[in-house]
C-alpha cells in the first residue's frame, strides 16, 4: 500500500531532504535509503515507523548530530553540510532520552545548556523565564532533576530544547511514559510553538497524537519512506466507507449487528468496519433499535493507527511474498 | 573558543564533581590515605637505607685501652650507633631499652689477652643478637666484629713496629670505598625517606585516578543523550572537552597541595618523618602540571575506548594499578633487581615519580626535570590526540 511521494520543492520549504543514505560504520546494510521530502514552514511533521526504521538516525542528520554520507539536507535554506553551526544555532533537538544531568537541579541545567549557545547572562535569563513558562517548570527549578518524575523530566527535556527560540524543533517521542497532566503541557506547548511559526518534527509511538498535532506524516520503514502525505487528505482517502464506533461500553449486539460487515474490535469497545454509504442508514437505525450505546462515531474519515498498521503490515507481506 | 560555553562547561563539572563523594573520596582520601599508611609502614625499612645506624650496646668490663679501643673502632665505622651499658644492669634489658640489634660483653682479661695470638678472643667477648634482628644482619654484622677483632689483635702485636716505621697504626679511615646509589640515575643523589618516597608516589597515583570520574561522566553523556544533544548545538568538540578537563587540571593541582600538606605535616604528628621541599618551586609546578597532562590524557583516552562505565572503571583502574606497579609507586624502585629497574621506564607514573624525586631530593631545577616533563607531556598530548579522533568520529 505505498503512497506516491510528494516531488515537487516548496520554496516556503523549511526542511529539504534529498536522496540521504547513511551507513553505520561496520553495518552492512543502509540506514537510510535515498531519502527524500520536505517540511513546509511552521508546520508539524510527524515522522512515523516502528523502532529501528530510521527514524532516529534521520534526525540525527538533519539535526547535525550526525555527519550526511550521501545526499543533501537544507534548513531554512540553508545547506547543513556547509552552514552546520549557523543551522544548529537555529535548530534544536529534544531527544527521546533525558538529555541533561540529573545530579544538577533544573536551573543549573538550563543555565548550562543556555550558556552552551553563548548567550549574555541577561538573554540566557530571559530565555530561561520563556521556556520554564512554556513548560510549567516554576515550581521545580530548585530540585535535583533526578528527582523529577518522568513527566516533569520530558518537560525539562524540552525546556532546554526551547533555550535557543529555535526555527526547528525536533522532537524525538517527547510524551513517552509520562502522565497526563505532562502529556497535556507538552502537546499545548507545542501548539503555541507551532502558532509563533516554529516548524516542528515529531516523532511519536502514538498515533492519536499524531493525527491530533501534524499537518503531515512521513512512514519510514527499513531505511525508506514508503508514505509522505497530509493527514487530513490521508484520513478522507483512506477513509472512504469506514465506520468506526466508540462503544460506551461493550456491548454483545454489535458483533451480531455489523457481522455482514467483517468488522474489527479492540477490547469490545472499538469496532470497525466498511459500510457502502448506501447501508449506512440502516445500520444507523438498527443501532437505534437496539439501544446501543456508543461514545462517538466516525464514518468516511480512517484513523492514522490503521492506516499506519495497515501500510506496515502490507509491506510484510510484500516482503514475505517476493522472498 | 565558545569562552562562555568553556566557562558552562567547567563549571558544571565542577557541580558534578562535588555531587560525586565517591569520586572525591578516590580522588582525594584514598591517595592520602596511602601515603600516610605507607609512610609510616615503610618507615624503619627507608630509616635504615636513608643512613639509620645500627644500635649495639657495649657492656666493658674490662675497662682497658684495649676494649676502649674496640669500642671506638666499632664506632668508627659509621655504621653503628654504640651506647655503653649502664653497669649493674642485664644486657639484655639494656638492648631492648635501646632497640639495640646487638649487644656485646666485654669481659674482664680482654686487653691482657689480645696481643696473644693463641689465646680465643671468644672467652672474652660475647657477641648477643637480638630476637629481631635478621640473620642476614647478623651474619654481616659478626663478620665485621671479627674482622676489628683481627686488626685489633694484630695492631696490638704489630703496634711497636708501626712506631718504628714512622706510621702512627693502621687507619681504617683509607679503606672507605666510594659508595653509590644503583637505583639513582644523577650519581649525586641520596636515598629518599619513606615520606619522601611516598609523597610523589601515591600523589602520581592519585592524579591518574582521575580517569574514574572524567571518564565515568563522559560516558553517561553519551548513554543519557546528554553529548548527542551538545553535539547539534553550536559547539565545537574543542570547546567541550577543555571545559572538561580543566577543572581535573584544577583537581590535580588540588592533590598536590594536598599531599604536600599531608607529607609535612600530618605524617610527623602521626609519628613519621616530615617531607622537606627543596628543589625550585617553578621545578615542582612544571612536573605536577605535566603529570596532569598525561593522566587527562590517558582518562580521556579510556573514555574514548570503553562503552560502559563498568569497563571504564575496570579499565581504567586496573591500567593504573599496573602502572603504579611497574612504575616503582607500589614497590619502591630502589628495591626492585635491576631489570625491573629497568622495566619501570615504560610507565609514566615512574616519569612523574622521578621528576618529583628529583626535585624533592636533587634540589633539581625546571632544566633537570625537563626531559622527565617533556615525556609526560608528549605521552598526554598522543592520547588526548587519538581520544580526540575517536570522539569525533563516534555515532551517537
Amino acid at each position: 500500500m505505498a503512497l506516491p511521494l510528494t516531488a515537487s520543492v516548496s520554496q516556503s520549504a523549511a526542511i529539504v531532504v534529498r536522496g540521504v543514505s547513511y551507513r553505520y560504520a561496520n553495518a552492512a546494510q543502509l540506514a537510510l535509503h535515498d531519502v527524500s521530502f520536505e517540511v513546509p514552514r511552521a508546520e508539524i511533521f510527524g515522522l512515523l515507523g516502528p523502532n529501528g526504521a530510521g527514524k532516529s538516525t534521520l534526525l540525527g542528520l538533519m539535526s547535525g548530530s550526525l555527519r550526511i554520507q550521501g545526499g543533501e539536507i537544507s534548513i531554512e535554506g540553508e545547506s547543513l553540510a556547509r552552514r552546520a553551526r549557523h543551522v544548529k544555532r537555529i535548530s534544536a533537538v529534544v531527544p527521546q532520552e533525558y538529555a541533561f544531568y540529573e545530579a544538577l537541579t533544573g536551573r543549573q541545567n538550563l543555565a548550562y545548556f543556555g550558556s552552551v549557545f553563548g548567550l549574555s547572562r541577561r538573554e540566557r535569563l530571559r530565555r530561561e523565564a520563556a521556556a520554564v513558562e512554556i513548560c510549567r517548570l516554576q515550581d521545580h527549578l530548585d530540585r535535583a532533576a533526578g528527582q523529577y518524575s518522568g513527566g516533569l523530566k520530558r518537560r525539562l527535556n524540552l525546556a532546554i530544547g526551547l533555550l535557543n527560540e529555535p526555527k526547528i524543533l525536533y522532537l524525538d517521542e517527547p510524551t513517552v511514559g509520562i502522565d497526563a497532566e505532562s502529556r497535556r503541557c507538552i502537546l499545548d506547548a507545542v501548539k503555541a510553538l507551532q502558532a509563533r511559526g516554529t516548524t516542528i518534527v515529531y516523532t511519536s509511538h502514538y498515533m492519536e497524537e499524531v493525527e491530533a498535532l501534524c499537518d503531515s506524516v512521513a512512514v519510514i520503514d527499513r531505511g525508506r519512506v514508503v508514505l509522505h502525505e497530509r493527514v487530513q487528505s490521508l484520513l478522507r482517502r483512506e477513509g472512504a466507507e469506514q465506520l468506526q464506533i466508540v462503544l460506551t461500553e461493550p456491548d454483545p449486539n454489535v458483533a451480531q449487528l455489523l457481522s455482514a460487515f467483517s468488522p474489527t474490535h479492540v477490547d469490545h469497545k472499538v469496532w470497525s468496519c466498511t459500510v457502502p454509504a448506501g447501508r449506512l442508514s440502516e445500520v444507523l437505525a438498527e443501532l437505534e433499535r437496539r439501544n446501543v450505546r456508543y461514545e462517538r462515531l466516525h464514518y468516511g474519515v480512517s484513523r492514522l493507527e490503521k492506516i499506519y498498521l495497515d501500510l506496515l503490515l502490507a509491506r510484510d507481506t510484500e516482503r514475505e511474498a517476493t522472498s | 573558543m565558545n569562552l562562555r560555553a568553556w566557562r558552562a562547561g567547567v563549571h558544571k563539572e565542577f557541580l558534578l564533581l562535588f555531587h560525586d563523594w565517591h569520586a572525591l573520596l578516590l580522588l582525594f582520601a584514598m591517595p592520602l590515605a596511602f601515603l600516610v599508611i605507607m609512610s609510616l609502614a615503610m618507615q624503619d625499612e627507608f630509616e635504615q637505607r636513608a643512613g639509620e645506624k645500627m644500635r649495639v650496646v657495649i657492656l666493658d668490663r674490662d675497662d682497658s685501652a684495649a676494649s676502649r679501643a674496640l669500642t671506638s673502632a666499632l664506632a668508627s665505622g659509621g655504621s653503628v650507633a654504640v651506647h655503653a651499658a649502664e653497669p649493674g644492669t642485664a644486657l639484655k634489658e639494656q638492648m631492648r631499652a635501646h632497640s639495640a640489634a646487638f649487644g656485646i660483653e666485654i669481659k674482664s682479661g680482654y686487653g691482657a689477652a689480645l696481643p696473644k695470638a693463641t689465646s680465643p678472643l671468644s672467652e672474652r667477648i660475647v657477641l648477643t643478637v637480638a630476637a629481631d634482628t635478621t640473620r642476614q644482619t647478623e651474619l654481616i654484622f659478626s663478620g665485621t666484629l671479627r674482622e676489628i677483632l683481627a686488626r685489633e689483635r694484630l695492631s696490638a702485636i704489630l703496634g711497636p713496629l708501626a712506631v718504628l716505621s714512622g706510621t702512627d697504626g693502621f687507619d681504617s679511615g683509607n679503606a672507605q670505598p666510594a659508595v653509590e646509589y644503583a637505583y639513582q640515575s644523577r650519581g649525586q643523589a641520596r636515598a629518599p625517606s619513606a615520606v619522601q618516597q611516598n609523597v610523589p608516589a601515591w600523589l602520581v597515583f592519585g592524579a591518574f585516578f582521575v580517569v574514574i570520574p572524567l571518564s565515568n561522566t563522559l560516558i553517561r553523556e553519551r548513554q543519557q543523550g546528554t553529548l548527542k544533544r551538545l553535539r547539534t548545538m553550536p559547539v565545537g568538540q574543542g570547546t567541550l572537552l577543555m571545559g572538561k578537563l580543566a577543572p581535573y587540571f584544577i583537581v590535580n593541582i588540588v592533590q598536590v597541595i594536598l599531599m604536600m600538606a599531608a607529607g609535612m605535616w600530618l605524617v610527623p604528628a602521626l609519628g613519621g618523618e616530615a617531607l622537606e621541599l627543596h628543589g625550585s618551586p617553578a621545578a615542582l609546578a612544571l612536573v605536577c602540571a605535566a603529570v596532569s597532562v598525561a593522566a587527562l590524557g590517558y582518562a580521556l583516552l579510556i573514555s574514548s575506548v570503553t562503552r560502559t562505565t563498568e569497563q571504564a572503571t575496570l579499565l581504567g583502574g586496573a591500567g593504573n594499578l599496573i602502572l603504579a606497579a611497574i612504575g616503582g609507586i607500589m614497590v619502591p624502585k630502589f628495591v626492585m633487581p635491576e631489570a625491573m629497574q629497568q622495566l619501570t621506564n615504560i610507565s609514566p607514573m615512574a616519569w612523574g615519580l622521578e621528576g618529583f624525586l628529583d626535585v624533592l631530593l636533587h634540589d633539581a631545577g625546571t632544566r633537570e626535570v625537563l626531559p622527565e616533563a617533556a615525556a609526560l607531556a608528549a605521552f598526554g598530548a598522543a592520547a588526548l590526540a587519538i581520544a580526540w579522533a575517536l570522539l569525533k568520529r563516534t555515532e551517537i
